[in-house]
């Protein structure tokens, strides 16, 4: 995704063409509905919630001044959006579409148990309280990118740092029977010598 | 499971592929926005013609009587003043004062009421043009 298309795009959409928004929806749509199905996991909302990310982007983009990247831009919008919109009305047991998960191949292969175990893991996310949980999304969601996923939540690094080490130890006391076998890791818990 | 395995369930993505026709319900989304917020031209408001009329009229034969009596009387001078101001009923403060003094008062009244009048005219008139030219 190229930065100068955006840029252009926006000039456009400020200079009165509004069709030139339809380049960002585009370019955009994709991760922003996948980070609102990261926070809901409902399709359905994820969508509304994308749509409603992207008018807002529409209504600020005078406020965007090219200091930080688009996306950067973006992303923090859309993040803080979808974070009030779950404290709102929070996600609770919508697993409609956990049900309905995408077949994993690994089910095929007998790996039923690895499934179920990552489908736990998932649901053990949802439970965490939202700061813990939002933490390990946007970090996960930005390929463990620590400073763009504390850009995307507005707090400073060592915050996210800090929850996400509190966030991973909250779902290892949730699921301590998956997590026997722990490895050395920079956000991980250390491991309890008896 | 170990952290790794966790960092591999927590990194795996569910792509979740947008629907056909979201970016056409975005984009929908945005044009009304867009049309709502929109400046909305004032529209011009009819000056009261009917309501003012009568004022104006009253005011444009107040300001004719005045001048026309100011310039009477400065052609005719004291001597008409002072037996216009004799007219005034018995009683009256001015009639405490002696006449050749109610007579410059009652001249200065009048001129600056001229005067009030026709700043006002003016001032309507400047208005009015500048409102009909931004339209």
């Amino acid at each position: 995704m190229s930065a100068s298309e955006d840029q252009a795009d926006v000039a456009r959409v400020l200079a009165g063409e509004i069709a030139a928004f339809e380049g960002i929806v585009r370019r955009w749509q994709g991760p922003l509905i996948n980070l609102a199905y990261r926070f809901c996991r409902d399709r359905g909302r994820a969508e509304e919630m994308a749509q409603e990310a992207f008018l807002r982007a529409y209504r600020g983009l005078p406020k965007w001044r090219g200091e930080s990247a688009f996306s950067t831009w973006l992303f923090a919008l859309a993040t803080n959006l979808y974070r009030s919109e779950l404290r709102r009305i929070p996600a609770g047991a919508m697993a409609l579409d956990e049900i309905a998960e995408p077949r994993d191949p690994r089910a095929i292969d007998g790996g039923l148990e690895e499934l179920d175990r990552d489908r736990a893991v998932r649901r053990a996310v949802d439970t965490l309280p939202a700061k813990y949980r939002e933490a390990l999304i946007c970090f996960y969601f930005q390929e463990m990118d620590v400073p763009t996923a504390a850009a995307g939540l507005g707090i400073a690094e060592g915050t996210l740092k800090a929850r996400l080490f509190r966030g991973r130890k909250m779902l290892e006391s949730k699921l301590p029977s998956l997590l026997d076998a722990r490895e050395s890791h920079p956000y991980a818990c250390p491991k309890e010598t008896a | 499971m170990n952290d790794r395995d966790l960092d591999r369930v927590l990194r795996e993505r569910e792509e979740i592929v947008p629907s056909s026709g979201f970016v056409a319900s975005v984009m929908e989304a945005v044009q009304q926005e867009a049309s709502a917020s929109a400046p909305i031209p004032f529209p011009p408001i009819p000056f009261p013609w009917k309501r003012a009329l009568p004022g104006l009229m009253a005011s444009v034969a107040l300001a004719v009587g005045l001048i026309v009596r100011w310039v009477s009387s400065g052609a005719h001078g004291n001597a008409s003043v002072g037996s216009a101001t004799a007219a005034l009923p018995a009683g009256n403060l001015f009639a405490m004062l002696p006449h050749e003094q109610i007579a410059a008062s009652t001249l200065l009244a009048l001129e600056w009421s001229a005067l009030a009048l026709l700043v006002s005219f003016a001032a309507a008139w400047f208005s009015m043009k500048i409102a009909t030219v931004r339209e």
